[in-house]
């Protein structure tokens, strides 16, 4: 079911009845509904989902039994001084050694179900480019979510293994964690500890906060649809002829494919949190006005921020400190440092797909964050040295500015897809034409678009824009000042409202032989 | 916060969204007839007046709205009639269209272009749409729709044909908007879709033409005519079957098709006239009554065979000469100046 009309037939089936049951039968509810609303994904992903969960759960179970036995085992021992300190000590190290196993196990299993879906078809290719042999490839399509869903569920075993969390005992409350269906498009990656107990917690029927929520997954549907999709429209004629458009194909195509994203990926979040936030779950903040950022570093602290703290958390933190690391420091302080990076955005780039464009995207990002860490002395002394241009607006914009232009180009290796053709492009906006070509009018024509629609554009960028300003950091807990504004004024709210659906209805770029709500992180 | 004032928010909601919706659906659907005419020929139908007059009414595609004429119909037996055929109309195009006719009417005829049962499957959504868009709201619409519609089609879009049409957004003219205020002729006379041209052609055969790629008529086509048939029983209407005079190596009338409609006319007792077999009994001349080279007939084929088959209907059925009501003359005058001034249009540019 994709967020068609019959998903808003199913959420206006679903809210009536999730605040109409007690409070106690509430989950339950949840539970149907996110398995019913997976259950249209097709059976043979439906399956694949609910192994993931089978086996996340008992693997948690193990590890979670095996915590408690250590702990009762050392309890008794050390109350009647059976052990001494070393012998507990040697039995909790087997205890922990064993825990590893299974961690391993677990871990190996959920990346293996995503492995199978997600990276079979590039590991036969690349076997089959790399020996010439003829390989059968496999068109096993990914089921929806099970990207993110697979780090959700490494994450939860992470976590009971290090004892930060309680496993489950409950299956159901589980497969709940597991299915809730507003994660299921494009995450956010949801940590167990902060999504699970406000699933089953009872959510008292706030008006004011269905109707927020309402507007907020209204105004995601009008910036994907309306803007995303026909930006897409350009994007999609550069990504056919990239070679046609040059240099300057280039350029549009950061600046494009950048409000493209911007408006598909956040639309889709501010769709998902908003239903979520309906239903009284807050789901983890996605983003944190990326589009801010003054480093590259910065950036990726703001946009997807649940990928950028699980890949923290559980891969780049453990690996600059494990015992490679210590040994690597022996050699050079900052190796660990990245060894740890490189490895960890190389991750990420496989995680974002299953191509070897998107690992040299990911060694792109890591290594121009390592360059400009290694930079940053040379930047304190100089900001020392030229005080007034250091703390200056204009420094502040410049270095916005070139954020934006450095992740719309290493974002270029998404969309090209072949990695020696996009590095010969971006080598081709260097050439002078590249720029003057922006002013050919026949350029903007060939683009799929025309001038009313390129009008949209910049009025829908402009309406991010302004809604993004006005909207507060993730730290400052207040509530949006423009629904708080429209909520104290219902007939607004309810122009608003009109407006919107109105807007989606006649400006959206939707149709025959179209999915409209196809997002690209859904993809990932 | 006050219910009240939400209740009250609601309603403005739905009031504004719907006018809202309303005035650009109204915008941004196709409504420049001239632009596309044959897409409007069921419009012509729906917008007439005087539709319980009718007594026969022709369902089918080209082959029928371009080749039977009600004024001359009228002008020669009196017998009220109109063509509700549109592009590729298949037979559950054709089922859809009556139930509707049978809503507005009491047809004592039935003509049913035979051409349709060809296909087994949806064709197109254009053709769909020249259909759907046209009728009227209706359950029979409603479940219709769900076999007729090609792949990636959606009820709701006939529903809110805004939600088909609303790209055009980017593309409206001024005369989209001025076209909203003005009153628009019809784009044909009863039905009948006028052709002056004269393009001649060799008789009709279909020599050259690929071998049917299914030979047995589809199930759904079937199930379909089977309804018409049903329908028509249960309205007292005779169910008559044509085929027309043209044959070509596009659209050929294979020997197979024959067989099968010679059977199903048979098999529920229904006349069926193959006026392929009648061409020189007409007088058909297809140097000069034709403007695409026998594919179609032009006006004065039509009117050949339209006459020719005024007489078969007159005697075979009860038909009642309205020529004698006042009221029915007077509306049929209008129709036929309209008819006139067209023919003499065509002459002169020719």
């Amino acid at each position: 079911m994709s967020l068609s009309s019959s998903f808003i037939l199913f959420l206006a089936v679903l809210l009536p009845l999730y605040f109409l049951l007690p409070h106690r039968y509430r989950w339950f509810v949840l539970l149907a509904a996110s398995l019913a609303f997976y259950s249209f994904a097709g059976l043979q992903n439906f399956l694949v989902l609910l192994t993931l969960a089978a086996l996340t759960y008992t693997v948690g179970r193990l590890l979670g039994h095996s915590l408690d036995k250590q702990n009762t085992t050392l309890d008794a021992h050390r109350a009647d001084g059976s052990w001494d300190k070393p012998a507990r000590r040697a039995y909790r190290d087997r205890c922990t050694a064993r825990r590893r196993w299974l961690l391993a196990v677990g871990i190996a299993g959920d990346l293996a179900l995503l492995a199978a879906f997600k990276y079979s078809g590039l590991v036969l290719h690349t076997w089959q480019v790399l020996t010439g042999t003829e390989v059968h490839l496999p068109s096993l399509l990914l089921p929806l979510g099970l990207s993110y869903v697979t780090l959700s569920a490494i994450g939860y075993l992470v976590d009971v293994f290090r004892g930060q969390i309680e496993c489950e005992k409950d299956p159901l409350r589980f497969a709940l964690f597991t299915f809730y269906f507003p994660q299921m498009w494009q995450g956010p990656i949801n940590r167990y500890s902060e999504l699970a107990p406000q699933l089953t917690t009872p959510h008292p029927f706030d008006a004011e906060r269905v109707l927020r929520g309402a507007l907020r997954a209204l105004w995601g549907t009008t910036k994907k649809i309306v803007i995303a999709n026909t930006v897409g429209v350009a994007v999609g004629a550069i990504m056919q002829k990239p070679t046609a458009f040059g240099g300057t194909g280039v350029l549009l195509l950061i600046v494009l494919y950048s409000i493209q994203i911007y408006g598909d990926f956040t639309g889709g979040m501010d769709i998902c949190l908003g239903i979520s936030s309906a239903l009284g779950i807050d789901l983890y903040e996605n983003f944190d006005h990326p589009f801010g950022a003054c480093s590259v570093a910065d950036y990726w602290r703001r946009w997807h921020r649940s990928m950028g703290r699980f890949f923290t958390d559980y891969v780049f933190y453990p690996l600059s400190t494990c015992r490679l690391s210590q040994k690597l420091s022996r050699l050079s302080r900052r190796l660990p440092l990245w060894m740890a990076t490189l490895v960890t955005w190389t991750l990420t780039g496989l995680w974002h797909g299953a191509g070897w464009n998107f690992v040299v995207w990911g060694l792109c990002n890591g290594l121009f964050m390592l360059l400009s860490q290694t930079l940053r002395p040379v930047r304190r002394r100089l900001s020392e040295r030229f005080p007034c241009v250091a703390n200056g607006r204009a420094l502040a914009v410049l270095c916005c500015g070139g954020t934006l232009f450095t992740v719309g180009l290493f974002r270029t290796l998404d969309v090209y897809q072949n990695v020696g053709m996009t590095f010969s492009l971006w080598a081709r906006m260097l050439v002078p034409d590249t720029w003057r070509g922006l002013l050919d009018r026949s350029l903007w024509t060939s683009l799929g678009l025309n001038l009313p629609q390129w009008i949209l554009i910049f009025l829908g960028v402009l309406a991010m824009w302004a809604v993004g300003r006005a909207t507060p950091r993730v730290d400052d807990k207040t509530v949006n000042p423009i629904s708080r504004y429209l909520l104290r004024h219902p007939l607004l709210y309810a122009t608003v409202w009109a407006l919107l659906v109105v807007v989606i209805a006649v400006l959206g770029h939707y149709g025959l032989g179209y999915d409209a709500m196809d997002f690209i992180y859904g993809q990932f | 916060m006050k219910p009240i004032k939400w209740v009250g928010a609601a309603v403005v909601f739905a009031l504004l969204s719907a006018l809202l919706f309303g005035a650009a659906q109204a915008l941004l659907v196709p409504h420049d007839k001239q632009a596309n005419p044959e897409a409007f020929l069921l419009s012509d139908y729906f917008d007439a007046d005087h539709t319980s007059a009718d007594e026969v009414v022709f369902l089918g595609d080209c082959e029928v709205y371009e080749a039977f004429s009600p004024v001359i119909l009228w002008q020669e037996q009196g017998i009220s009639a109109r063509v509700c055929g549109t592009p590729q109309q298949l037979m559950w195009h054709s089922y859809a269209v009556l139930e509707e006719v049978f809503e507005r009417s009491d047809p004592k005829v039935v003509v049913l272009g035979v051409y349709g049962l060809v296909y087994s499957e949806p064709q197109s959504e254009a053709y769909n749409r020249m259909v759907f868009d046209r009728l009227p709201a209706s359950p029979a619409k409603w479940k219709v729709l769900g076999d007729a519609m090609t792949e990636g089609e959606s009820r709701a879009s006939y529903l809110f044909p805004l939600l088909r049409y609303h790209d055009r957004w980017s593309e409206l003219s001024r005369r989209d908007v001025t076209m909203l205020f003005e009153a628009q002729p019809p784009v044909s006379v009863r039905g009948y879709f006028m052709q002056t041209g004269v393009v001649p052609g060799d008789a009709p055969g279909h020599e050259g033409a690929l071998p049917p790629s299914e030979s047995a008529f589809g199930p759904m086509t079937l199930e379909y005519f089977d309804r018409i048939v049903s329908l028509c029983r249960d309205h007292g209407a005779d169910l008559v079957l044509i085929k027309a005079p043209t044959d070509s190596w596009r659209y050929p009338w294979h020997e197979e098709y024959e067989t099968q409609v010679v059977s199903l006319a048979e098999q529920y007792g229904l006349p069926y006239y193959n006026f392929l077999n009648e061409i020189e009994t007409i007088g058909l001349d297809f140097t000069t009554d034709t403007y695409d080279q026998g594919l179609h007939l032009n006006v004065y084929g039509a009117e050949k065979l339209t006459s020719h088959f005024g007489k078969i209907l007159a005697q075979a059925y009860d038909l009642t000469d309205g020529r004698q009501n006042g009221t029915l003359a007077a509306a049929w005058n209008e129709d036929i100046t309209r008819y006139e001034a067209q023919k003499r249009e065509g002459r002169e540019q020719k």
